[in-house]
């Protein structure tokens, strides 16, 4: 097998020579910072890269032009300044200074602009924005995640991640379940103003009913990762139910917050 | 593929004559620090990847333990317990990775009536030999930690076999080499319990103060140990044993009751030669033989 190497001659941890990283083989990004300003490194011992009064080596691939002065080109390439940014001056949508929205779907008005649904910033279509629900109807706080034993949604084509999560489930809290009577293992269908899934109910005393504005909001988890194809079983998208909102400066979905609906079923969907 | 050659085996099911000469070695254990677990099941996935086993897609059954119990290609498991700490208030989420705790005195070993299919090398690991196994499931009953599972398929007992194929060749297990927490690590025995004395005394500062080694006497030891915060209450960790022993039925089987059987066939031995001595063989009388000729003619 070629680049099985595993000699790391500058004890770096780099080990240049055990298969490749994409695109120039550079192990550490911004790699330029493990060097002081006159672009010696902070630490002799573990030379990553240092300049030499013309150009840039060492035992990383410089990730910087490897004739850029030091004193002139600063190591965070991707930045105007060149500097990693702790404190944001300028670009954010809803700055300067970073404030706390409720989600879209949320079972409690915003704190601090009671009137206002969301962040005023945040990206939402028309037709989307018609089909967020109220706390009226769906009481519950959902989130989406995933689970350690999975990859994203990759690993439903594979057997062994397969095997070690089977089935679509979500949580529950111990006094949701109690309130809904859901049982530990039993069928429950979860709903949104956009959906509908059918999964197995898992009850667990590691979520507990939280108090929000002093009403008392319980949380249903849902992981990600199954579908209608696979080695997994089948099972619905948890996307079904989230709601279509891009946050205001990336417009990264809002799929971890939003309002749900659940009760509990006699038997599951004829999916698998 | 590389393995343990006979040499190395100290012990062997059923088989009293055949003691091998093999010196006892240096000790082997795998370790398992219950406090350092995140429950990933890197272990599980690994273990099945190694020894090339197919579990198939089971059901959620309300819970995170997949498969729902050891099988016969399930040699290791996640069991996870919810445990809320009534001293401390906290909830605690227990997860130790269930399987063969490879014991110094291995009930399964002992239990066995196939010659050879359970062995013992000079490092402690206990392995099952398929070829010689007779699915007869003694060894289920023999285990004080309700390890091994006969497939359906072969007929053939199967439990974790610490990776016997890869220390044979000085590689770790393969549940040790990718757990990315060190929860499990991997040494002699010796440098095991040293470590384990490391965690205990961090989890001891941090106030779990029966924190302790899993190391039960009751089997002479194990060869696969944990790190446990409550080392007072192993029930906690999803009914682990707390004074695990081989079950009286099997010692008494394969102990008073061989020799008492030995002992019966003996003295039966004894009379009957007696007799012969004293009383001499049976012989046959003219009166038996008349009876004989009566009979044979009366028939014809």
């Amino acid at each position: 097998m070629a680049r099985r190497d595993t000699r790391d001659p500058d004890g770096t941890g780099s080990y240049q020579t055990w298969a490749f990283s994409w695109p120039a083989n550079r192990r550490i990004l911004y790699n330029r910072a493990s060097a002081d300003m006159k672009g010696q490194p902070w630490d002799p011992k573990r030379r990553l890269i240092s300049w030499d009064g013309t150009r840039w080596s060492g035992y990383d691939v410089p990730d910087i032009a490897p004739t850029a002065k030091p004193d002139v080109v600063m190591p965070f390439i991707m930045t105007e300044e060149g500097v990693g940014r702790l404190w944001v001056r300028g670009l954010m949508k809803d700055g300067p200074f970073p404030v706390h929205y409720e989600p879209f779907e949320s079972p409690i008005a915003n704190p601090i602009a009671p009137k206002v649904r969301g962040n005023p910033a945040a990206r939402v279509f028309k037709g989307d924005m018609e089909v967020f629900g109220t706390a009226k109807d769906f009481p519950y706080a959902a989130v989406t995640y995933r689970l350690t034993e999975h990859f994203h949604f990759w690993t439903k084509h594979v057997s062994v991640n397969a095997t070690l999560q089977p089935e679509l489930f979500v949580e529950i809290s111990e006094e949701l379940a109690k309130e809904k009577k859901i049982i530990k293992g039993g069928w429950v269908r979860v709903w949104s103003n956009r959906g509908s899934v059918k999964a197995k109910a898992v009850v667990t005393k590691r979520i507990k009913p939280i108090t929000c504005d002093g009403k008392v909001v319980h949380i249903v988890g849902i992981p990600i990762h199954w579908g209608f194809t696979g080695a997994a079983k089948k099972g619905f998208g948890a996307n079904i139910l989230t709601p279509f909102v891009g946050d205001a400066n990336i417009e990264t979905p809002e799929y971890k917050a939003f309002l749900v609906d659940i009760e509990p079923i006699a038997t599951g969907p004829a999916v698998s | 593929m590389a393995t343990f050659q006979p040499l190395d085996v100290v012990r062997k099911s059923a088989t009293v004559t055949a003691a091998p000469p093999a010196k006892r070695g240096v000790e082997v254990a795998k370790l398992i620090d219950v406090s350092k677990c995140i429950g990933c099941k890197a272990c599980q996935s690994a273990c099945l990847e190694w020894n090339n086993l197919k579990e198939p897609v089971g059901t959620n059954a309300g819970v995170y333990d997949n498969p729902h119990d050891l099988t016969p290609a399930t040699w290791t498991l996640m069991r996870f317990t919810e445990y809320e700490n009534p001293k401390s208030g906290n909830l605690e989420w227990l997860i130790r990775k269930d399987g063969c705790m490879h014991c110094e005195d291995p009930g399964c070993l002992k239990a066995c009536p196939a010659p050879g299919a359970i062995v013992q090398y000079a490092n402690g690991i206990v392995d099952f030999q398929k070829e010689h196994c007779i699915g007869c499931g003694y060894c289920e009953k023999g285990c004080p930690f309700n390890i091994p599972r006969i497939s359906q398929v072969d007929n053939k007992a199967y439990k974790c076999t610490l990776c016997s194929d890869r220390i044979a060749i000085g590689q770790q297990p393969a549940c040790a080499k990718v757990c990315p927490t060190h929860a499990i690590s991997f040494g002699t025995k010796a440098e095991m319990v040293a470590h384990a004395e490391k965690s205990i005394t961090v989890l001891k500062a941090r106030g779990y103060d029966k924190a302790g080694l899993y190391n039960p006497p009751g089997v002479n030891g194990t060869h696969v140990m944990y790190v446990l915060h409550h080392a007072d209450q192993p029930q906690l960790y999803a009914n682990l044993a707390q004074t695990p022993r081989i079950s009286p039925l099997v010692e008494a089987w394969k102990g008073v009751s061989k020799y008492a059987g030995m002992a019966v066939i003996g003295a039966t031995a004894l009379v009957g030669a007696l007799h012969y001595f004293l009383k001499g063989p049976n012989e046959v009388t003219d009166h038996d033989e008349a009876e004989a000729k009566r009979l044979a003619e009366t028939k014809k």
